[in-house]
């Protein structure tokens, strides 16, 4: 695998032209509009579809066709149509857009097909810091935004900071070092977030909810905090996307070829932390899209990551949108949890792509 | 040498031939698991194993036998004194048997493996599983028999149940309903469908329980579900620690969702102590007596 994703690097594989790509990032970009939509008109509460286009034309376009309809639309239709669907619909796609964009970066920095955001210990970080917040009952609002997330993004920080600390090695990050050092430090957060779910019983439901992610009650304020920090996580990464593909080639001959490597690591390193943690924050640990979207999409647009950064990311809002619909429908009124269903519908048809591939 | 051997020699018959199997058991009753109980003598040393157990034991008169409790029993006051034998879902075999009970009250939720092992040690276990006023009423009979005290269980479901008939007949004679959900506002949200104490709590004070379609006892449910249910009044049972409820009314009065529901608009928010609504044990009368207060005030009436 990494042989394939070295060799495939686009000195070697300049098949796929750019025609191609923006085919592909255009339908991308369709499918997820009309994601998007279905997305709105689909929920636990059943919204007739001219009900949802009335009172969205109203509010968007201020167009008064919906005025004999007054009576008709009530008006918790309209704040569930205005106000509950749409911030989850756009958190969905920030997340898993911030996600899989995570994934490719990491998988490129790592040189290592098994790397995904979480993989120097911003899971774990985030995960030890929310439990710790509902196991002592820390219970406040930040702008709108609650406590578990705030400690969740905390910790996140925290781990990740620790990590490169301990794996730095006279201002230069090996990158095995960081591998192994994410992973051993990531296993001890575990242990603590095991062991404080053992010892809290009242919270322990609280805690695997969340622990396993979902967008359920999300508001306006998690997008606006969300957001800002996708565009420029993914503008930085777009302009390092070269750097990567350099990086891909082997340490050496990226250093020959001119790319500051310990600057390129930092930048990748910090902007990943960044949005993994934020997205986490947001939305609990959701697995397996920031692992597979990256490669599904290297199956589609190839290894160059000037292309597999936006496909990626338009991927990975795909994935998670597709998988909030189906959270929210499979066991409404209740919701199941988004990582259980990324991995149990997102790993078959992983699988699947790739056996027919090779 | 030969004398230590003949003694040990004679403890040991004497071990085998005691009597064993069944014993002829005076008090002899089926708990909420389906079990048949057995007792040769009515119990002395009783071990409860969840809060709504202890309190009834208390109103049924039989605080004095209370020898362990759960570390979440907190009333009466009395049961400070008494020896902390295990969590909730956390049971620890050994600090039971530990206090020597013939007699364990557990509840739904306690591991049953633990009860298995309990048993295993010949101590009478008695599960109970109350979703309802009236199997608080059975159940508290059915302990009345097993400990030797049917007098104190009458008179406790008599003066519960003159205080239900009370309530019931003021409400009899109010027309309208109120819409009426208890839960809270913090995720995952979960609230009350129907065959439970709360839902019964919820109607029998003068509601209409929004979940009691539910397909489920207790369903997670979302904010779409609230917004398009519309309750009039809202029933809590939990308080961020930071926050006074006035505080909350007007935070949820900014927040999507929650601004349209009728209940945040009009401020009927209302907390009730949360172990007199979520124990099944007697103290539900009272939060029957509160809920049918907070409802339908008497005053107005």
């Amino acid at each position: 695998m990494l042989l394939w994703m070295r060799t495939t690097t686009p000195e070697f594989c300049h098949k796929t032209n750019g025609r191609i790509t923006l085919t592909v990032l255009t339908s991308l970009v369709i499918v997820l509009v009309l994601l998007g939509v279905c997305s709105l008109a689909i929920g636990s509460v059943s919204v007739p579809v001219q009900d949802v286009v009335a009172i969205l034309a109203d509010s968007w376009f201020g167009i008064e066709k919906s005025m004999e309809n007054e009576q008709v639309i009530s008006r918790a239709h309209a704040e569930i149509v205005q106000h509950i669907r749409p911030p989850r619909l756009l958190l969905a796609i920030c997340v898993g857009a911030a996600l899989s964009l995570c994934g490719a970066a990491m998988q490129g920095f790592f040189q290592n097909p098994m790397a995904d955001p979480y993989i120097i210990g911003v899971s774990s970080g985030a995960a030890l810091g929310g439990t710790i917040a509902i196991s002592f009952a820390i219970d406040f609002w930040v702008v709108g935004v609650h406590s578990t997330s705030v400690f969740a993004f905390c910790g996140a920080l925290i781990v990740v900071a620790v990590v490169n600390l301990v794996a730095t090695r006279s201002g230069r990050i090996p990158v095995s070092v960081l591998l192994l050092t994410g992973i051993a430090i990531g296993s001890m957060a575990a242990a603590a977030t095991s062991f404080l779910m053992i010892t809290s019983e009242t919270g322990l439901h609280r805690m695997m909810f969340w622990l396993m992610g979902s967008l359920s009650g999300r508001r306006w304020d998690h997008v606006h905090m969300m957001w800002p920090g996708v565009l420029i996580g993914a503008c930085v990464l777009q302009v390092y996307a070269r750097d990567i593909n350099l990086i891909l080639q082997g340490d050496e001959q990226a250093l020959s070829l001119g790319v500051d490597l310990e600057h390129v690591k930092r930048v990748i390193l910090i902007i990943t932390a960044m949005l993994t943690a934020v997205a986490v924050a947001v939305s609990g640990i959701i697995g397996f899209v920031g692992l597979i979207v990256p490669h599904l999409m290297r199956l589609i647009v190839g290894p160059d990551h000037r292309r597999l950064f936006p496909a990626s990311l338009l991927g990975g809002a795909i994935i998670m949108v597709a998988a909030d619909i189906v959270a929210r429908i499979v066991i409404a009124p209740a919701e199941m949890p988004l990582g259980v269903i990324t991995a149990l519908l997102g790993c078959p048809f992983f699988l699947y792509i790739l056996s027919r591939r090779t | 040498m030969k004398a230590i051997r003949l003694i040990s020699f004679v403890i040991m018959g004497l071990v085998l031939f005691l009597p064993r199997g069944p014993v002829e058991a005076d008090y002899n009753v089926v708990d909420d698991l389906g079990a048949t109980v057995s007792i040769a003598k009515a119990p002395t040393r009783i071990v409860s194993l969840a809060p709504s157990n202890t309190e009834l034991l208390y109103a049924l008169g039989l605080g004095d036998r209370i020898v362990g409790v759960s570390e979440y029993c907190n009333y009466p006051p009395a049961v400070k004194e008494i020896a902390k034998v295990s969590g909730y879902t956390t049971l620890s075999v050994e600090d039971v048997v530990a206090v020597e009970p013939d007699l364990v009250v557990a509840a739904r939720g306690n591991p049953l493996e633990q009860l298995q092992l309990i048993r295993v040690q010949g101590i009478a276990v008695f599960s109970v599983d109350i979703q309802s006023i009236e199997q608080l009423f059975d159940v508290s009979r059915r302990l009345g028999t097993l400990t030797d005290n049917k007098e104190g269980a009458e008179a406790l479901i008599g003066s519960l149940s003159a205080r239900v008939d009370s309530v019931e007949q003021r409400i009899a004679k109010i027309d309208g309903r109120r819409r009426v959900m208890w839960g809270y506002w913090s995720e995952p949200m979960y609230t009350a469908g129907s065959g439970n104490c709360i839902h019964e709590v919820l109607q029998r004070g003068g509601g209409i329980n929004v979940a009691a379609e539910s397909p489920v006892t207790w369903p997670q449910i979302d904010l779409e579900s609230i917004v398009s249910w519309a309750p009039e009044v809202i029933v809590t049972t939990y308080l961020p620690l930071e926050s006074t409820l006035a505080d909350e009314i007007n935070r949820l009065k900014t927040l999507e969702g929650w601004r349209v529901v009728p209940a945040v608009l009009n401020g009927h928010i209302y907390h009730i102590e949360a172990d007199l609504l979520t124990r099944p044990g007697p103290r539900l009368v009272d939060a029957l007596e509160e809920v049918a207060e907070l409802l339908h005030p008497i005053d107005t009436h």
